[in-house]
C-alpha cells in the first residue's frame, strides 16, 4: 500500500483522537462528564494492552506457544487480589492529592525528596525502552503495510523516517491535553476519553483480524488447530514445557500481576484519573474480560501465520498485519494497522504524561526552584514555567525513546523489551504494599529495597541487552562479572535453568523484600515518617478528619503563605481556595501569624501541583519550622483519634437523649390526660353521689320535722330513704369495682364455664325487672356447648348489665330483647339486641366512657349509674375480648362482646 | 462490615484462581495434543478464565451492592 495513504490515515486517526478529547472536555464544561462511569474507567485500564499485546503476543505465541497467556492471566488475578489494595491507594491519593507513583512512595516515607528522585529515575530508565518498543512497533507496521523492506532509517536520517513525524504529532497531542492545568492531580478528562476510545478501536481491529484469519483463510478454530497439530514443528505450541517451564509460567504471572498496578501508566489511569472509587467494581471484571477477548485469537493467528508463511522471512511479530495483506485485503490491513497504531499511541500518551509529571515534579522543578529566587517572580510566569518544565519533560522522554528505538531496540523482539520494563516497576511493589499495610516500613528500608532491586535488575536484564548491542564485552555473559562465575547475569549465584525474566523476577524481588524488611526493622524513623505511616495505613479511619488537623509546629506568616500559593495558582484562585478552607474550619484570616492548619493545607494544595516532596521544600522555605518530636506526632494522632471517638460517642449520646426526651414528652402528655380524667371522674362521682344524698336528706327532714305524720306516710318516706340508700351503696360499689379493675388489683378467677349457663343465669337475674315492664326476652343459642375459660361472676355481670340496660331503653310493653351466641374464627360473640330507641350516630364509642350519661345532661336522662357499660368494657378487655355496639337511631341497638376461645 | 467481607472474598478467590491456573493444577490439561479438535490446554485456560471473570463479577459488582461506605 502507498506510503502516503498509510501516513495520512494515521494522522487522520490522530485527528479523530483530538476530536474525542475535545468533545470530552466540552462535555465536562457543560457539567456532563463522559468519563464519570465505570465502563469508561474499565476501558481506560485497557491501556495495559499495547503494541506488545497487539503485535508482540502473536510473535511470542509463534515461538513459545501458550506462554504469552500468563501475562494476561496475571492481571485477572490482580483484579481480585489487589482490589482492596487499589481501593486503599485511591483513597490515599485522593486525600493527599498524590499524582504519581513516585509521589506516593515519597509521601508515605516522610515526603522524602531523595526517594522520589530514585523512583523517578528507575521509572524513566525502566520505561523509556518500553515507549521505544511502541515506536518500533509503529515503524515495523508501517514497513509491513507499505511493503518497503528497508530496515529502519538510521538515527542520522531521522527526517526521512515516518515514525519521526508520527512521534512529533503525538508529542503535540500529549502537550495539548496533558498539560492543560498546572494541577497534576486534576483529571485529564479529554485524554481519558481518547484512551477509552483507543481501547475500543484496538479490540475491534484485533478481533477483525482474528475472524479473518480463522474464518476467512481457514475454516474455523477446528480447522486451524488440526492443521497445526499435523505439522510437527507446531505441535509443541499447544503445550507448556517445551520452551516454557512451570516456573516461567508462574514468574510471568507474578510480574504481570505487579506491573498491572505499578506501571506508571496503569497507576495514572487507575488511580490518578479515577473519578469515583465505586468504578473499581465494574473495572474488576470488565478489564479481565477485555484481556480475554483480545487474547482468544492470538494463538490462531500465530498458527495461521506459521502455516501460511512457514518459517520464511516474515517476522512473526507482524503476522496480524501480514496475513490480511498476503491475501490482498488492503482495507482490512489498513484498519488493523490503525488498531495497532491506537494500541501503541495510547500507551505512549499515558506513559509519557505519567513520566513527565514525575520528572518535572521530582527532578526538574526542585532544581529550577532552587536556581531561581522565586519570591521575586510574579505568579503568572511562575505557573507558566512549571507547565513549560512539564512540556520539556514530555519532549525529552519522547526524544530519548526515539533514540533508543533507533539504536538498541532494533536488536530485540517486542515482548522481551516489555518484560524488562515489567520487572523494573515490580520493584516498587514491596515499598508501596508494605507502606500502606505495615506501619513499621521505613524510608531507609524502602530506599534500600528499591535500590537493591534496581541494581540486580540492571545486572540481570539490562546488562545482557547491552552485551547484545555490542556495548559491553561478551565475556560478562559467559564468565561472569570480573570473571567471577557466581555473577553471570543469567545465572546469578549459580541459579540456572530458569529463563532470564523469571530468574530476574526471583532475585530482584527476593533481595528487594529481604532488604526492605530487615532495614525497616533495624532503623529509626523520624517523626514525619511515623505520622505519614499512620495516615497511610489507617486511611479509612483518618480520611474523615484529616482535613482540620495539622502536624506542624513553628512560625509562619500569612502573607508569606499567600504569596507562595499565588506564585503557583495565581492570585484569584489561591485566595478562593484559602478563604474557603478557612471558613470551613473557622480559622481567622486577619491575623499576621498563620494557623498551623493553614500551613498544612497550603502544603497539600502545592503537592497537587509540584508533588509532595517539592511542596514540602517550598513551604519550609517560607516558614520557620521546628522539628516535631515523635511523641508530639503521636499525641496529635492520638488526639485526633480521641476526637473522632468522642465525636462518635457524642452523636450516639445525643441520639439517645433525643429518644429519651420524646419518651418523656409522651409520658408527660399521658399523665396530664390522666390527671384531667381523674378530676373529671371525681367531679362526676361526687355529683352522682349528691343526688341520692339530697333526696335522703330531704325525706329524713320531712319525717323529722313532722312528728305527727301519719304512720302510713312515714313508712313511705322511710322506704324512699332506704331505696335511695341502696342506690347510693350500689353506686359506690360500682365505683369501687371499676377502680379495682382499672388499677389491675382485681384478679380473674378463671374457670371453664358453659356459656349457655351464664346466659340463663343472667336472664334469670333481670327477669323480675323485665316482667315488671312487660318485656319479652328471647334466646337463640346453637345446640352445641360453648365452654369458655373466664371469671364466671364477672362475665355474668356483663350479661346482666347489658340486659338491664336494654330493658331500660325499650318501650314498656312492646319491648323485645334477643340474646344470641355466634362463633367467629377464634372467638365467641354474644349479641344482645333490642328494639329500643337506639344510639345517635357518633356516640357508639363514647357510651362506654365512665359517666357518659352524667356528662351529657342534655340527653334524656335514663336511670342507672352511668358506670355499667364502662365496667362491662373493662371486664371484657381483661378477658382479652372486645365490646362494641352497632346501632341506628330509632331502630334499636345491638351490643356485642367477644370472648376468645381457648 | 460488608466492605471488609467483600475484600476478603475477592482475595480468597484470587488465591483459588491462582491455584487452578498454575502447576500442578494446570498439568492436568497440559497433555500432548491429539490430532484433531481444540487442544485441551487452550480450552482449559479460556474456560477457567471466563469462569473466573464471572466470579469476580459476582463478588465485586453484583447488585444490590453496598453503597460507598
Amino acid at each position: 500500500m502507498n506510503n502516503i495513504t498509510v501516513i495520512t490515515s494515521a494522522l487522520l486517526y490522530l485527528g479523530v483522537l483530538f476530536g474525542v478529547a475535545y468533545y470530552a472536555e466540552y462535555r465536562l464544561k457543560k457539567g456532563r462528564s463522559i468519563i464519570n462511569n465505570g465502563y469508561v474507567y474499565a476501558l481506560s485500564l485497557a491501556v495495559y494492552c499495547t503494541a506488545w499485546t497487539y503485535y508482540g503476543s502473536v510473535g511470542r505465541a509463534a515461538t513459545n506457544g501458550m506462554e504469552f497467556l500468563a501475562i494476561y492471566l496475571g492481571p485477572t488475578i490482580a483484579a481480585a487480589l489487589f482490589w482492596p489494595v487499589l481501593h486503599k491507594i485511591i483513597r490515599i491519593c485522593k486525600t493527599q492529592r498524590i499524582n504519581s507513583i513516585a509521589d506516593l512512595i515519597s509521601t508515605r516515607y516522610g515526603k522524602n525528596f531523595s526517594i522520589a528522585v530514585v523512583v523517578t529515575v528507575l521509572c524513566v530508565v525502566g520505561i523509556i525502552p518500553y515507549i521505544a518498543l511502541q515506536l518500533k512497533a509503529i515503524s515495523n507496521s508501517i514497513h509491513t503495510i507499505t511493503g518497503s523492506h528497508s530496515t529502519a532509517a538510521s538515527l542520522s536520517h531521522f527526517f526521512q523516517d515516518d515514525t519521526f513525524y508520527i512521534t512529533l504529532v503525538l508529542t503535540v497531542f500529549i502537550i495539548l491535553f496533558g498539560t492543560r492545568s498546572i494541577d497534576a492531580s486534576e483529571k485529564h478528562e479529554g485524554l481519558v476519553a481518547a484512551i477509552a476510545f483507543e481501547s475500543i478501536i484496538k479490540l475491534v481491529a484485533f478481533i477483525a483480524a482474528g475472524i479473518f484469519v480463522v474464518y476467512g483463510i481457514f475454516n474455523g478454530f477446528g480447522d486451524i488447530f488440526s492443521k497445526a497439530l499435523n505439522t510437527e514443528s507446531l505441535k509443541g505450541l499447544f503445550q507448556l514445557g517445551n520452551k516454557t517451564s512451570y516456573a516461567t509460567w508462574f514468574g510471568l504471572m507474578m510480574v504481570s500481576m505487579l506491573s498491572v498496578v505499578f506501571l506508571p501508566r496503569q497507576f495514572q489511569v487507575s488511580v490518578v484519573e479515577n473519578v469515583q472509587e465505586k468504578h473499581l467494581n465494574k473495572a474488576a471484571w470488565m478489564f479481565p474480560l477485555y484481556l480475554l477477548l483480545i487474547n482468544i485469537f492470538v494463538l490462531p493467528i500465530a498458527l495461521g501465520g506459521k502455516l501460511v508463511f512457514g518459517s520464511g522471512a516474515t517476522d512473526a511479530d507482524t503476522y496480524v498485519l501480514a496475513l490480511p495483506l498476503h491475501f490482498d485485503q488492503g482495507w482490512l490491513g489498513l484498519f488493523i494497522f490503525i488498531g495497532g497504531f491506537s494500541a501503541a499511541s495510547s500507551m505512549i500518551i499515558v506513559e509519557t504524561i505519567a513520566l513527565s509529571t514525575m520528572m518535572s515534579n521530582n527532578i526538574a522543578t526542585p532544581v529550577f526552584l532552587s536556581a531561581k529566587k522565586f519570591k521575586t517572580q510574579s505568579g503568572e510566569t511562575f505557573s507558566r514555567s512549571i507547565i513549560s518544565i512539564r512540556r520539556y519533560s514530555i519532549v525529552l522522554i519522547l526524544v530519548l525513546a526515539y533514540i533508543y528505538d533507533k539504536t538498541i531496540a532494533q536488536y530485540f523482539s517486542l515482548v522481551s523489551i516489555g518484560l524488562v520494563s515489567f520487572v523494573a516497576v515490580a520493584q516498587f511493589a514491596p515499598a508501596v504494599i508494605g507502606g500502606i499495610y505495615w506501619k513499621k516500613a521505613s524510608k531507609n528500608g524502602a530506599m534500600a529495597g528499591i535500590c537493591t532491586g534496581f541494581v540486580i535488575w540492571f545486572f540481570t536484564l539490562v546488562l545482557p541487552s547491552l552485551v547484545s548491542a555490542n556495548l559491553v564485552s561478551q565475556s560478562v555473559m559467559t564468565e561472569g562479572l570480573f570473571g567471577i562465575s557466581f555473577l553471570k547475569p543469567f545465572a546469578l549465584f549459580g541459579l540456572e535453568g530458569m529463563d532470564s525474566i523469571s530468574h530476574a523476577v526471583f532475585w530482584t524481588l527476593f533481595f528487594n523484600i529481604v532488604v526492605f524488611v530487615v532495614v525497616s526493622y533495624n532503623g529509626k524513623r523520624n517523626a514525619r515518617e511515623v505520622y505519614q505511616a499512620e495516615l497511610f495505613v489507617d486511611i479509612f479511619k483518618h480520611s474523615a478528619v484529616t482535613e482540620g488537623r495539622a502536624a506542624w509546629k513553628g512560625t509562619a506568616y500569612l502573607p508569606d503563605l499567600n504569596s507562595l500559593l499565588e506564585n503557583f495558582l495565581g492570585r484569584e484562585r489561591s485566595q478562593k481556595i484559602l478563604v474557603n478552607y478557612a471558613t470551613r474550619n473557622k480559622i481567622p484570616l486577619d491575623t499576621k501569624r498563620a494557623d498551623p492548619r493553614l500551613v498544612t493545607f497550603a502544603e497539600k494544595i502545592l503537592s497537587g501541583v509540584i508533588g509532595s516532596a517539592s511542596a514540602r521544600i517550598m513551604v519550609s522555605s517560607v516558614t520557620k519550622e521546628e522539628e516535631l518530636k515523635i511523641d508530639e506526632v503521636l499525641n496529635i494522632l492520638r488526639e485526633s483519634q480521641q476526637m473522632m471517638e468522642l465525636n462518635k460517642e457524642l452523636r450516639k449520646k445525643s441520639a439517645e437523649l433525643q429518644k429519651a426526651t420524646e419518651q418523656l414528652t409522651h409520658a408527660n402528655e399521658q399523665l396530664k390526660d390522666m390527671d384531667m380524667m381523674k378530676d373529671e371522674f371525681l367531679y362526676t362521682v361526687t355529683h352522682e353521689l349528691r343526688t341520692p344524698l339530697t333526696s335522703i336528706r330531704a325525706m329524713a327532714e320531712i319525717v323529722h320535722d313532722n312528728g305527727d305524720m301519719e304512720e302510713e306516710e312515714r313508712m313511705r318516706f322511710l322506704s324512699g330513704i332506704i331505696k335511695e340508700t341502696v342506690r347510693l351503696s350500689h353506686l359506690i360499689t360500682q365505683v369501687l369495682n371499676l377502680e379495682r379493675y382499672e388499677s389491675g388489683r382485681q384478679k380473674l378467677n378463671m374457670t371453664p364455664v358453659l356459656l349457655n349457663t351464664l346466659i340463663e343465669e343472667g336472664i334469670e337475674s333481670v327477669q323480675p325487672l323485665a316482667q315488671e315492664r312487660k318485656i319479652n326476652i328471647t334466646t337463640r343459642i346453637p345446640d352445641s356447648m360453648f365452654i369458655v375459660r373466664c371469671d364466671a361472676d364477672m362475665i355474668q355481670q356483663v350479661i346482666s348489665n347489658l340486659l338491664s340496660n336494654a330493658i331500660r331503653f325499650v318501650e314498656e310493653g312492646t319491648g323485645e330483647i334477643k340474646i344470641s351466641v355466634h362463633t367467629n374464627h377464634d372467638e365467641l360473640q354474644v349479641w344482645v339486641e333490642d328494639n329500643g330507641r337506639g344510639i345517635p350516630a357518633g356516640l357508639n364509642e363514647l357510651i362506654f366512657d365512665k359517666f357518659f350519661q352524667a356528662r351529657n345532661q342534655t340527653l334524656k336522662k335514663p336511670q342507672g349509674s352511668g358506670l355499667g357499660l364502662a365496667i362491662c368494657k373493662r371486664i371484657v378487655e381483661m378477658h382479652g375480648g372486645r365490646i362494641w355496639v352497632e346501632s341506628e337511631e330509632g331502630k334499636g341497638a345491638r351490643f356485642i362482646f367477644t370472648l376468645p376461645i381457648t | 462490615m460488608k466492605l471488609r467481607a467483600k475484600k476478603q472474598k475477592l482475595q480468597l478467590f484470587s488465591i483459588l484462581f491462582l491455584v487452578v491456573v498454575t502447576y500442578p493444577f494446570i498439568s492436568v490439561a497440559n497433555k500432548p495434543a491429539g490430532s484433531t479438535g481444540i487442544p485441551a490446554l487452550f480450552l482449559y485456560i479460556f474456560i477457567v478464565w471466563a469462569l473466573g471473570i464471572l466470579c469476580i463479577f459476582l463478588l465485586a459488582d453484583r447488585k444490590p451492592r453496598n453503597r460507598d461506605e
